[in-house]
């Protein structure tokens, strides 16, 4: 096999390669936007939109390397120097194989790789607005005297950016700003959820110990205290806490012993009698209660695990919907969930988490349903959703507070009792990730996803047209790649240096703008199979445009070929 | 053998065997490469034009079909004839830029078939153009019942369109604050200058003023880069064609000056002895010359009409700095840069 002028285009193509990913590395970082996104995501921003430009320039950037190298192969048609000129077929047979195995490479990279990045980017912005409006709250909730309300934004806020010191300062102050209010709730806030150090955590526990204390509840204060030293078994204050809670247990008369039991006995048959008679979030929120203050009590453990399961068949917890809204998502969603001769159904999604095991969150959602003369029959907004079967559940509790609750918010009518909190929905979690209304949807999409939805997307109000086109074009780029690959290699060689073997100094200095000059190209070739494409779609559907595609792809490999094999190895 | 010509400059040499092969000069092959490449060109981008006329605008209202085709094709003619010249020339390069070949027959023929083609194939199709009906979009074409389109920030659906009249028209606002969806129970949808204008009635009136995010809505978007260039090719075309609906004398003038500014740039083909930067830095030249003049009649000529009181000074002022240009161009070529560069193959 000869390797001559395969092995002068690899060299350059892996040079090219990383220039242009140096390039837009330094163009990610240059571009960041620290409104757009969290600073502490600064680097893994880079490394992605440096990836995607790369994916979506990588046809002028290859096709320019491959000019280049062609045309400077001074001596690839001879055998040795000097020597005398072999057949082009030869020549160049094994640099089509190399263009097939890298045409193969580029497909897995774009169908594989970058729609997950794109998807992964959107959904950092989205994570960052968030997180802006976490940071808002909690300056806003500082500034008002509420550390309660402070400390859960700024626990929000860093389970998106755990590594910001600034915010992480801040909710040392928001937790004793909380203690110092002896409010019980933001101290069990600050014991449990999301904490960034072990100190804080331990300081939390111990007011918490501090609290039951003072309200005489030496049972609940043992536990707390036990629960500080566990975590930090340096402080000697949980200790003495610990160590003054268990004398007074053991202090106590045997009849004070027989009433406490007596009461938990009662208070645990009052739970149960809730769970029973179907009131789940009032049982599960009173053996919370009991729970925490008998921690061992396996029948409470028991119950309370009961009362939890009986609770999320109707609703879901907070805590639980707030910390998978950090995790990554298809945001702006929107579509029709209904639309027939009676009444068209609008539905909109902020963001949708996906979970293992089809489960899905939904975040800020409104719908609508109205009928074909524009009269609304209700319309409502619900900040939180779980998917359950076939519907959304728009009931979140707090999994401590009992008065916390999200419901949907009717602005317009409403709906009878049984449905009021429940939205039935006709899409799949599949097709709602196709329907976001976010330029990056189609492209986060691969090939088979959208040839699979393309029927249903349509009918959700998405244009049916735009899917196929871009069904279609990214089926293009391959062929794209080579034959693109194939005619620089006919250009670069047809137009090798002239008048000695040496570069001339200016074609250096000049070497930049091929990529430039070849990207207009190649994206003016991409945009003229865009319109064939998209005529051939709108005027006679998907099945011809396909026939005309690989009609016109063959004429054009063709074409490729011919230039390619009539150039001169002299 | 010494090689000698014959009357028209075709090459007359003699086989091993004695017999008498004559091939014909390239400057005697060049017009007709030249027109060949023009009308393959002018061709397949009025196709492409009368494509995406049809698919933005028509498709809505009716098929595509043979007698519609015929009834477009003019205009679409019409409308790329001016970037085609300038293609054509930049592709007649690649051929140039490996031919032993004299820069003034190249100039000479360059800028004579072009300057010919091009206005005489404007003078001809502006009449056939003007029969031919113009594009323009109805409501139905940028408002399909049942489907999301995006105008500005808002996205729109309505149930159904009649003529302009739309019923159950639904607007989601992702900016607003409370309530996104708004329905109305009727609403009026106009398009002016390619804008679409959707005015709804009930209690909360909105008005939606806005080009219908092609992006989003049409299969035919243009990436960034490509639209750009898109918009300059417009920009320069339109006034071509203001141009010969206002006078004659400057439209000729205008057609010569661009026409030579092109042919001028034929130089960057021995600028170095590296063909594939040459033929590169003409590709860039050209498309540069789109933007310039986007930018002269843009940006420039409103400045210029405000400080001079007469309109022809600022409307043949891009051209002005074209034919400028193409002066330098040609200085630059007879003074700097060697004749001899041509080209280094060896005669076949």
């Amino acid at each position: 096999m000869n390797r001559s002028l395969l092995s002068r285009i690899m060299p350059f193509l892996l040079a090219f390669y990383a220039l242009s990913l140096a390039a837009f590395f330094i163009y990610a970082i240059v571009t960041f936007s620290a409104t757009s996104y969290l600073p502490g995501l600064r680097w893994e921003y880079a490394i992605k939109r440096a990836f995607v430009l790369f994916m979506d320039y990588l046809i002028p950037v290859h096709a320019a390397a491959v000019a280049v190298a062609a045309s400077l192969s001074f001596d690839a048609g001879a055998s040795r120097p000097g020597g005398p000129a072999r057949p082009f077929s030869r020549i160049v047979s094994s640099t089509l194989a190399a263009f097939l195995v890298l045409t193969a490479v580029y497909t897995a990279l774009a169908e594989g790789v970058a729609p997950s990045t794109r998807r992964r980017l959107a959904d950092m912005q989205y994570l960052s607005r968030v997180a802006g409006e976490y940071k808002r709250q909690a300056a806003a909730a500082m500034e008002g005297g509420d550390y309660r309300a402070a400390l859960d934004a700024i626990n929000r806020y860093l389970d998106v950016d755990p590594g910001n010191k600034q915010m992480a300062e801040q909710r040392l102050r928001a937790v004793s700003g909380a203690v110092r209010q002896n409010a019980p709730a933001p101290a069990m806030k600050a014991a449990g959820a999301g904490s960034s150090t072990d100190e804080a955590d331990a300081q939390a526990l111990v007011e918490k110990a501090r609290f039951y204390i003072a309200q005489g509840d030496w049972f609940s204060a043992h536990y707390y205290a036990q629960a500080a030293v566990a975590l930090d078994p340096r402080r000697v204050d949980a200790l003495r806490l610990s160590s003054e809670a268990g004398n007074r247990i053991a202090g106590l008369t045997l009849a004070e012993k027989d009433r406490k039991t007596a009461q938990l006995f009662q208070r645990k048959k009052d739970a149960l009698e809730k769970l029973e008679s179907g009131d789940a979030l009032g049982a599960y929120y009173a053996f919370v209660g009991l729970a925490a203050e008998n921690p061992k009590d396996a029948d409470i453990a028991n119950y309370l695990a009961a009362a939890g399961a009986a609770v999320r068949k109707a609703a879901f917890f907070l805590d639980e919907a707030r910390k998978i809204e950090m995790l990554p998502g298809t945001q702006g969603i929107l579509f029709l969930n209904r639309n027939d001769a009676e009444s068209t159904e609008a539905v909109s999604v902020g963001k949708m988490v996906e979970l293992p095991g089809g489960d899905a969150y939904f975040f800020d959602i409104e719908a609508v349903r109205y009928d074909a003369s524009g009269s609304v029959a209700w319309h409502f907004s619900a900040p939180y959703g779980r998917r359950d079967g076939d519907s959304i559940l728009m009931h979140a509790v707090d999994d401590r507070d009992p008065a916390v609750q999200h419901l949907p918010l009717y602005l317009q009518g409403t709906r009878p009792a049984p449905d009021r909190f429940v939205l039935r929905l006709l899409p799949t979690v599949e097709e709602l990730r196709g329907l976001s209304s976010s330029r990056t949807a189609l492209a986060g999409m691969s090939i088979s996803e959208m040839w699979r939805l393309r029927g249903r997307l349509g009918s959700y109000g998405l244009a049916r047209q735009s899917i196929s086109v871009e069904m279609t074009m990214r089926l293009v780029m391959p062929f794209a790649f080579l034959i693109l690959s194939i005619l620089c290699t006919a250009m670069g060689w047809a137009m090798r240096v002239r008048g000695g073997e040496r570069l001339p100094a200016a074609g250096i200095v000049l070497m930049p703008l091929l990529p430039i000059v070849l990207a207009l190209m190649s994206l003016l070739y991409l945009h003229a199979h865009r319109v064939i494409i998209g005529f051939t779609v709108i005027g006679f559907g998907l099945t011809v445009a396909f026939i005309v595609l690989a009609g016109l792809q063959l004429v054009l490999l063709a074409v490729s070929l011919v230039l390619l094999a009539g150039q001169s190895s002299r | 053998m010494p090689i000698q010509y014959g009357l028209l400059g075709e090459l007359i040499t003699r086989t091993r065997n004695g017999r008498l092969r004559i091939g014909v000069n390239e400057p005697l092959k060049v017009p007709f490469i030249f027109l060949f490449i023009l009308i393959c060109t002018t061709f397949v981008c009025a196709v492409l034009d009368m494509f995406s006329v049809w698919g933005l605008y028509e498709s809505a209202g009716r098929g595509f079909t043979l007698a519609a085709a015929v009834q477009m094709l003019p205009r679409s003619l019409y409308d790329v004839l001016v970037p085609s010249v300038v293609l054509s020339i930049v592709l007649l390069g690649f051929r140039l830029a490996r031919r032993r070949f004299s820069r003034f027959i190249a100039l000479i023929i360059v800028l004579g078939v072009g300057y010919i083609v091009l206005v005489n194939g404007m003078l001809w199709l502006r009449p056939r153009a003007g029969a031919s009906p113009a594009a323009g979009a109805s409501p139905g074409q940028y408002l399909p019942p049942s489907t999301f389109v995006r105008v500005g920030e808002s996205t729109i659906n309505v149930r159904s369109l009649t003529d302009t009249h739309a019923r159950a028209v639904l607007v989601f606002d992702p900016a607003r604050a409370g309530a996104r969806f708004t329905v109305s129970p009727e609403g009026t949808a106009v398009i002016t200058a390619g804008a679409l204008r959707l005015t709804t009635s009930g209690p909360r009136p909105l008005t939606i003023t806005g080009t219908p995010d092609l992006s989003w809505t049409s299969v035919f978007a243009a990436d960034r880069f490509t639209a750009m260039f898109l918009r300059d090719v417009r920009t320069m075309t339109s006034d071509f064609q203001g141009l010969l609906e206002i006078s004659r004398a400057e439209f000729f003038a205008s057609s010569f000056a661009l026409v030579l500014l092109c042919t001028a740039s034929l130089m960057l083909l021995r600028i170095t002895r590296w063909p594939l930067v040459n033929i590169m830095l003409l590709g860039i030249a050209v498309r540069g010359y789109f933007s310039l003049y986007h930018l002269l009649a843009v940006s420039f000529a409103p400045q210029l009409a405000r400080a001079v009181t007469d309109p022809f000074v600022a409307r043949m002022f891009p051209i002005a700095a074209f034919a400028g240009l193409a002066v330098i161009f040609l200085l630059v070529d007879i003074l700097f840069i060697p004749g001899d560069r041509w080209v280094s193959e060896p005669p076949q």
